[in-house]
Formats: C-alpha cells, structure tokens, sequence
C-alpha cells in the first residue's frame, strides 16, 4: 500500500502521543493542590488547544471560498469543522471529568464551559447544515458564512476566562507551571497537533472525493453531457 | 467513582477518573480513525 505524505507525520504523531500519554500517567510528579487527577490535564488541555486550531482552519477555509469561490477551500472547511467538533466533544468530556473530583460538579455554566459548549454547538451545526443542503454551491456559500458567524466563539471562549470571573483556571505558561509537567504537556500537545493534522488531511481528501463526484459531467462540442 | 477530599483541600484520589479520560481519548481518536477509513472505502467502491 502506498504511502501518502501525510502518513509519516500521522505516523510521528501517534508514537509521540503514546510515549506522552505514558509519561503523563507514569512518570510526572502529581501536583501539589490536584494530586493525581492533574493527569487528566495532558489529554484536555491539548484538546482544547487543538480543537481551537481546527475551528480556525475551517474559518480560512470558509473565507477562503468565499473570497476564491474554490471548493478546495470548502473541503478545508468541511474537514475541520468535523474533525474541531469531535475534539471539541473529547474536550468537554475530558473537562468534565476534570472538573467532578476538583471543583465537585461535571458542569457549570461558567463563562469558559458555556462558551465551548456554544463554540462545538455552532459547528456541529453547520456540519447539519452541510448534511440538509444537495446544491454544492449552496451548501459551501451558506455554510461558509455559518462558519464564519461560530469562529467568533473561538477567540471568546480563548479569552473568556480572561474578560469574566471564572471557575475555569486562566490561560498557563512555562512561568506558572512546573518543568516536568510543562515539558510533558507541550509533548502531548505537539503529539495531537501531529495526529489531528493527518485526521484533517484524511478527511480533505475524502471531501475532495465527494466534491468530484457532484461535478458536472464535462461537457461535448455539442453542448451535451459526455456519456 | 469516588475521590477522596482531605479537610485541607487538597485533592487525594481519582486515578477512576484518570483513567476513563484516557480511555475515552483513544476510543474518540481511534473511533473517527475507524469512520474515515470506512467512509474513504465506501466512497472508492461507489466510484466517481
């Protein structure tokens, strides 16, 4: 079987996931307020990151085709909404599952939590959208301004802990972590951006096979559809 | 699944919940994997 060339780096992203997802259970130290439970953090925090990155390729995708009317910038669009909205989920439950032994409630609505509840909501509806349209024009312009209109969540919900009080811990840096767990988390986060690119490349390409297969057969001298 | 919270406030416990994080970010990746492999085949037996 060929290769395609994004297989070795989907290829990369799954070894690193691995190892870090075992140095993340086994070997980091548990942190000082959370115990163990800060474990959960080197699967939501890339999570989150990650799926903010796909939210905003499906927002150039979305002004992509609507400035270059191309369906290649379609296909950019409907890959990673889909591939946002399933991190995005993961998100949420990774969170959930974070926020139960430390702050006692699966969910609150709080600022950061409700704004990622509307941020994956809204994509998943134009992934709807996308479903309930047959003309291939329609369905990329309407769900291109769609897009556009849910990725004005994304830098909300990035900053929403910031612009209210919140629940949610604000953004950390190296500075305002420790070494070994910073080191781990970049790792695991490296690893899915690795991982999700293949997923969005993958899911390109299968966008662009169905893109083809609703082009207009080409047309003969005469006007008439090429058998 | 119980967590265990000491009076200081510190949290002791939840590897239960540790574990279903994880677990839950292999199925979700490796589930997506599994459709787009079945959606790509699908596709390349329909045709164009």
């Amino acid at each position: 079987m060929k290769l395609a060339w994004e297989d070795p780096i989907g290829g990369v992203g799954l070894v690193l996931l691995l190892v870090g997802e075992y140095m993340g259970l086994f070997a980091t130290p548990n942190e000082q307020m959370m115990g163990d439970v800060v474990r959960i953090l080197y699967v939501h925090v890339p999570a989150a990151w990650v799926s903010l990155l796909a939210f905003s390729a499906a927002f150039i995708g979305a002004a992509g085709y609507l400035f270059s009317g191309r369906k290649v910038f379609d296909s950019v669009l409907e890959a990673s909404a889909e591939v946002g909205v399933v991190l995005g989920v993961l998100l949420m439950i990774t969170g959930a599952l974070f926020a139960r032994p430390t702050w006692g409630v699966y969910w609150t609505w709080d600022a950061r939590l409700t704004s990622t509840a509307i941020m994956v909501l809204t994509f998943f509806g134009v992934l709807v959208l996308r479903s309930l349209v047959e003309d291939p024009d329609r369905r990329a312009t309407w769900s291109a301004v769609v897009s556009i209109f849910a990725a004005i969540n994304v830098p909300i919900t990035y900053y929403s802990v910031d612009w209210w009080r919140s629940i949610h811990q604000m953004q950390s840096s190296a500075e305002t972590i420790s070494k070994p767990i910073h080191n781990v988390l970049m790792l695991n986060a490296l690893a899915l951006v690795l991982v999700t690119a293949w997923l969005v490349v993958k899911r390109w390409r299968l966008a662009r096979l169905h893109a083809l297969a609703e082009e207009p057969e080409p047309l003969s001298d005469m006007g008439e559809e090429v058998a | 699944m119980t967590t265990m919270f000491a009076a200081n406030g510190y949290v002791t416990g939840g590897w239960s919940y540790v574990w279903v994080a994880y677990g839950v970010t292999w199925v979700f990746l490796a589930g997506y994997t599994l459709s787009l492999y079945l959606r790509w085949r699908d596709r390349r037996e329909e045709g164009p």
